[in-house]
């Protein structure tokens, strides 16, 4: 059985928003919201023109081995997918927010069309037939590489093997899924990453969500 | 804080994508049988739609760069649209703009039928009418024109934007015959293009995936997407391959990605550029093995350029007196001179000072850009793998036609036939200039209103034709834009909006969107993979819309007769054919539908024999050759049987069906799909094909058969010309002090011809972002749910001197007097003497319920400036007060 994760080429991208296009227009996601299932976080650094800095970090749901958002749901509606997706059955929501606050990652909203909390979903349904999600597909200078951990062979383990990664708020321990790619070059290395991140190596990090991830395979659901 | 974060906390628009595109998710009970329901029916809905959708490969039409994709229609409706990867051009990937085309078919606003204006000009009150309503209108008023104007056909004007329809438009006014067409040329990319070719005789493009070193001048090739330079340059930063100098007024996305940004002063580019020649003149950095060997076998003028950089005029342009005027250090222009030198000798010209497509910025941009191209060849990076390739593409034939009469009453452009003999602006005879075009239609247009003389070679222009083109949007000063629609007695709009220039039309033809259509196919000579594309009708035409081709072909037959007849009229010379035409004669009664003369018909109505004689004879072949005044002539094909011909022609019946099936064809992409690596069905890349993002770049490399060279256009001799004699010596005015000035052979820094903001004014430049191709979808649900409002970027420090913070509103007054308000966004990414806005936004047709009045129109308060040498919009050449509100 798959476990689906991605990892992001994050140097690459230029804050296009090809990604969020793609997206609403193969899950219907709401427009007019506050947020989006997929989007580019913003750090802003520097004081004049001369040494101002954007950073960007494509981001979306992490689809963590240990979601809390899981946990945390009194319905059972946000739950494990088969291949490890974090999703959400619309029809069990009851919008209680629990999941919203549990998120250390804000990737939830609530959509009104749906009278649900919605999220990103990996684009289950699509995956099945492209092998990749919508974001990845469009992505113009190809920042994420959507695969499957379990599989040696597979174009993100591939990547992951070959280059030092981070996640985000790795402290919360919830075993998340997006791996930032770590960039070569020193000097941005350090502008990106900031203080107190950690790298990693695949070798070093494949037991551990090994292990997570079958302890929590008997709770995967079918979709 | 971000103004895009910002962007994103609002609620204009509900419902969702889906939805609005047709689509309704599984529908689910609130009393589920069993749990998880729901989300199981909505993942196998999913699945079975996409395996039992169509799919179709078209190419964009959001911008000009046409990228290849694959439309999913499910029950007729197009849902998803995903990159095509044998149209290696785009390089399988496809912008939020590329993905919004959804949006634009099933825009609510979208003109579903012909209207015909029944309010004022611009008010926005129209009838709906019949096709064939709207064409007689439009037959009628043609008619009315060309007669009194006595066969000038150049009274009416025709106006186009770029796309893949452009051959079916121009054909028609081919036929018409009119002299007077303006595109977005010289609102564009003119001052570039114009230099590059004068210099090195075509344009090219930028080969960044060889390139070592490029260094940007204001091109924010992060927001303003184009392929495949976005696409190969941002892969290749952070030391991955190439550094990429990015220099700007302001901090934009390109910046963030770029490995060095250095700010600089507005309107100053052409000083940094004289002083890297003269730097590199003068420290011998072009006189190293390759480049000597380089200039020796391609360049002329060498010895001009370094006698006017040592001793002449250049002598003084020194990284010093450039550090004076463009605010960036002297020891940084002279490193980055050097450091492009070393890359561009190392790697034997792989480094590419990169010119802008868009680049109608200050009157000094002609200037400007001779000097960047002078750059390029001067470290021999023209012509060569990882610079400046002047590529070449397939061969294929365009839709056009060849055989329409010439029409000897047709005046020459207007833009043109008023200027002084041998004076410049240097317009492009067959794309005018926008700005000089409106401007002498306007007065002379109010003139002749007036019943006032003309001046010698004028005439008044009554009717204008638009297509795809939104002039009141685009082309700075936008009251007289709409001044000049006024003037006229026809103005036609050909789009798929009621956008700005609608308003102003008396006709509006709704065309199909892209989606919706077969366009004629279009030879890509991209860099290394040229290839031909095809854009395939991927769903039916809504409501009564009809493509760009059934318009032209439709609206030919009906005017085509009649204008026949009124050239016939016109012609007629009473002394040569020694009988006088009957004031009420009608050669249009007398035309078969073949156009020949139904010589029964008029001998029955005309007792002068000799008269008859004297028509048939003028009719004749000898003479007027009446059957080629047929226009409909030339749209005997429909764009689906041109492709199928033309490929089958040029390429072989098996090429014409791969580009019938996968919208792409170059030779060898038989092998590539043979190999198995595109899925039938899906037509994208098969799911478990690995490696999918670098089999991108080696599909073409590995399948292709021409000549891994056949991008290098092969030139004998020396095709460079560093000094411009032709040039030399030609007269402009300089648009600041009134006074006439001289072109020189090699390019000049003109003080004169630079302003700076004074008393409290500070600059205006106008830009792109990633959002919207200008003002071509104003209305676009999809891209306002990502950017609804084009804030005003202010510098930090100024908005608190004027007492402003992020959304408050301010009056920005320009020197001719004309004011927008707008909301302020400030910020430090941007200098204290320079202000920025968006294109695209602000839109005042009442009939856009999404896209109507969000922020400043560029047109409103650019000023109507113009560029001396060749007529382009000088756009930032705009300097306002502000004052808050």
């Amino acid at each position: 059985m798959a476990n689906y994760a991605i990892a992001l080429e994050y140097q690459n991208c230029i804050d296009c928003r090809a990604c969020e296009v793609a997206c609403k227009d193969e899950n219907g996601v709401m427009l007019g919201a506050d947020k989006q299932r997929i989007w580019v976080g913003i750090v802003e650094g520097g004081e004049t023109l001369a040494d101002v800095f954007l950073n960007f970090y494509p981001s979306q749901c992490n689809h963590c081995i240990d979601a809390p958002c899981v946990t945390v749901c009194p319905t059972g509606a946000s739950h494990f997918a088969e291949g490890g997706i974090v999703k959400v059955d619309y029809d069990m929501c009851i919008i209680c927010k629990g999941c919203m606050e549990a998120c250390p990652y804000e990737a939830r909203f609530v959509d009104e069309t749906r009278h649900a909390v919605d999220k990103c979903t990996f684009c289950d349904g699509r995956i099945q037939e492209y092998g990749t999600t919508a974001c990845s597909a469009t992505c113009p200078t190809k920042v994420r590489t959507f695969g499957d951990l379990e599989d040696e062979d597979s174009d993100i383990v591939k990547l992951l093997k070959e280059r030092e990664f981070f996640v985000l708020k790795e402290n919360e321990g919830t075993l998340p899924k997006l791996f930032y790619l770590a960039p070569e070059d020193v000097e941005f290395r350090k502008r990106t990453l900031g203080e107190g991140i950690t790298l990693h190596k695949w070798d070093e990090f494949k037991p551990k969500y090994e292990a997570a991830a079958q302890a929590k395979k008997p709770e995967w659901k079918k979709a | 804080m971000s103004e895009i974060i910002d962007l994103k906390r609002r609620s204009f628009l509900k419902g969702s994508a889906g939805v609005a595109a047709g689509v309704s998710l599984a529908s689910t009970s609130a009393f589920a049988l069993s749990p998880y329901e729901d989300a199981e029916n909505a993942k196998m809905k999913k699945e079975e739609e996409i395996k039992n959708a169509k799919y179709t490969p078209t190419f964009c039409g959001m911008c000009v760069n046409m990228c290849g994709f694959i439309a999913r229609n499910v029950n007729g409706k197009i849902t998803k649209l995903d990159p095509n990867p044998l149209f290696t051009k785009s390089r399988n990937f496809a912008c939020a703009r590329g993905n919004a085309g959804i949006a634009a078919a099933y825009d609510p606003d979208r003109l579903k039928g012909p209207m015909i204006r029944v309010g004022k000009r611009g008010e926005g009150k129209f009838k709906e009418v019949t096709w064939e309503e709207a064409y007689e209108y439009i037959r009628e008023k043609m008619v009315k024109i060309l007669d009194e104007e006595k066969d000038n056909r150049s009274a009416i004007a025709f106006g186009a934007g770029a796309g893949a329809e452009e051959p079916l438009f121009a054909t028609f006014k081919d036929g018409v015959g009119s002299n007077n067409f303006v595109d977005h040329f010289t609102t564009c990319f003119a001052p570039a293009f114009i230099a590059n070719k004068l210099i090195y005789g075509s344009w090219g493009s930028a080969d960044f995936e060889k390139s070592k070193y490029v260094l940007m001048l204001g091109a924010n090739r992060a927001e303003a997407i184009v392929t495949p330079d976005t696409l190969d340059l941002f892969r290749k930063t952070h030391k991955r391959g190439a550094k990429v100098v990015y220099v700007d007024v302001r901090y934009t996305n390109t910046a963030a990605q770029a490995d060095e940004f250095i700010p600089i002063k507005p309107g100053t580019d052409l000083a940094l550029m004289l002083a890297m020649i003269n730097h590199t003149i003068n420290s011998g950095l072009h006189k190293t093995p390759y480049k000597s060997e380089y200039l020796s076998k391609y360049a002329n003028g060498l010895e001009e350029l370094e006698a006017y950089f040592t001793t002449g005029e250049g002598s003084k342009y020194t990284p010093e007196w450039a550090s004076k005027i463009t605010e960036i250090p002297a020891d940084t222009i002279r490193r980055i001179t050097e450091e492009f030198a070393e890359a561009a000798e190392k790697y034997q010209g792989a480094a590419n000072c990169y010119r802008s497509r868009k680049s109608t910025w200050y009157f000094q941009d002609f200037e400007f850009r001779r000097a960047q191209a002078i750059f390029n060849a001067l470290h021999g990076c023209v012509n060569r793998p990882g610079g400046v390739l002047l590529n070449r593409g397939l061969k294929a034939e365009k839709y056009e036609y060849e055989d329409f009469p010439i029409y000897d009453n047709a005046k020459p452009r207007i833009d043109l036939a008023l200027l002084p003999k041998g004076e410049y602006p240097l317009i492009n005879p067959g794309k005018g200039s926008w700005q000089i075009f409106r401007n002498t239609v306007l007065d002379i247009n109010t003139k002749w209103k007036k019943g006032e003389k003309l001046p010698e070679n004028a005439y008044p222009v009554r009717g204008m034709f638009i297509y795809r083109e939104n002039p009141i949007q685009s082309v700075p000063g936008r009251e007289k834009t709409e001044k000049m629609f006024d003037t006229m007695d026809l103005v036609v709009v050909i789009d798929i909006l009621p956008n700005d220039t609608a308003m102003y039309a008396d006709v509006i033809l709704p065309d199909t969107v892209y989606l919706e259509r077969t366009s004629p196919l279009k030879s890509f000579g991209t860099l290394r993979e040229p290839m031909i594309g095809c854009r395939w009708a991927a769903a039916k035409p809504l409501y009564k819309t009809k493509p760009l081709y059934n318009i032209m072909k439709e609206l030919s037959e009906k005017v085509e007769k009649d204008l026949a007849a009124i050239t016939f009229k016109y012609t007629w010379d009473a002394d040569e054919l020694g009988v006088e035409l009957p004031k009420d004669f009608n050669l249009a009664k007398y035309l078969t539908d073949d156009f020949e003369i139904d010589e029964e018909k008029l001998k029955a109505d005309i007792k002068d024999e000799e008269l008859v004689k004297a028509i048939l004879e003028w009719a004749g072949e000898d003479n007027l050759d009446i059957s080629t005044f047929k226009l409909s002539a030339a749209y005997e094909k429909t764009p689906e049987e041109f492709n199928e011909e033309v490929m089958e022609e040029l390429y072989g019946k098996k090429a014409a069906e791969i580009l019938k099936e996968y919208g792409v064809y170059w030779p060898g992409i038989e092998k590539a799909i043979e190999a198995g690596l595109i899925d039938e069905h899906l037509k994208v890349f098969k799911k478990d094909v690995p490696n999918k993002n670098v089999l991108i770049y080696e599909l073409y490399k590995k399948y292709c058969t021409l000549p891994e060279d056949y991008c290098i256009v092969p030139k004998k001799g020396k095709f460079i010309k560093l000094s411009l004699k032709n040039i030399a010596g030609k007269k402009f005015k300089n648009p600041i002090t009134g006074e006439s000035e001289t072109v020189t052979d090699l390019p000049k820094w003109r003080n004169s011809m630079f302003e700076e903001p004074k008393n409290n004014e500070v600059r205006l430049v106008i830009g792109r972002h990633g959002y919207f191709t200008q003002s071509s979808h104003p209305n676009n649900y999809l891209l306002l749910d990502l950017m609804n409002y084009n804030y005003i970027w202010i510098n930090d420090e100024l908005a608190l001197e004027l007492g402003v913070k992020f959304k408050d509103e301010v009056e920005l007054t320009n020197r001719q007097g004309y004011k927008v308000r707008g909301k302020v966004y400030p910020t430090k990414r941007i200098r204290k003497d320079t202000i920025f806005i968006a294109t695209g936004l602000g839109s005042q047709s009442k009939l856009f319920t999404l896209g109507y009045d969000n922020g400043v129109s560029q047109a409103q308060i650019a000023e109507d400036r113009i560029d001396p040498f060749i007529g382009a919009s000088s756009m930032n050449e705009t300097f306002v007060k502000i004052r808050k509100v």
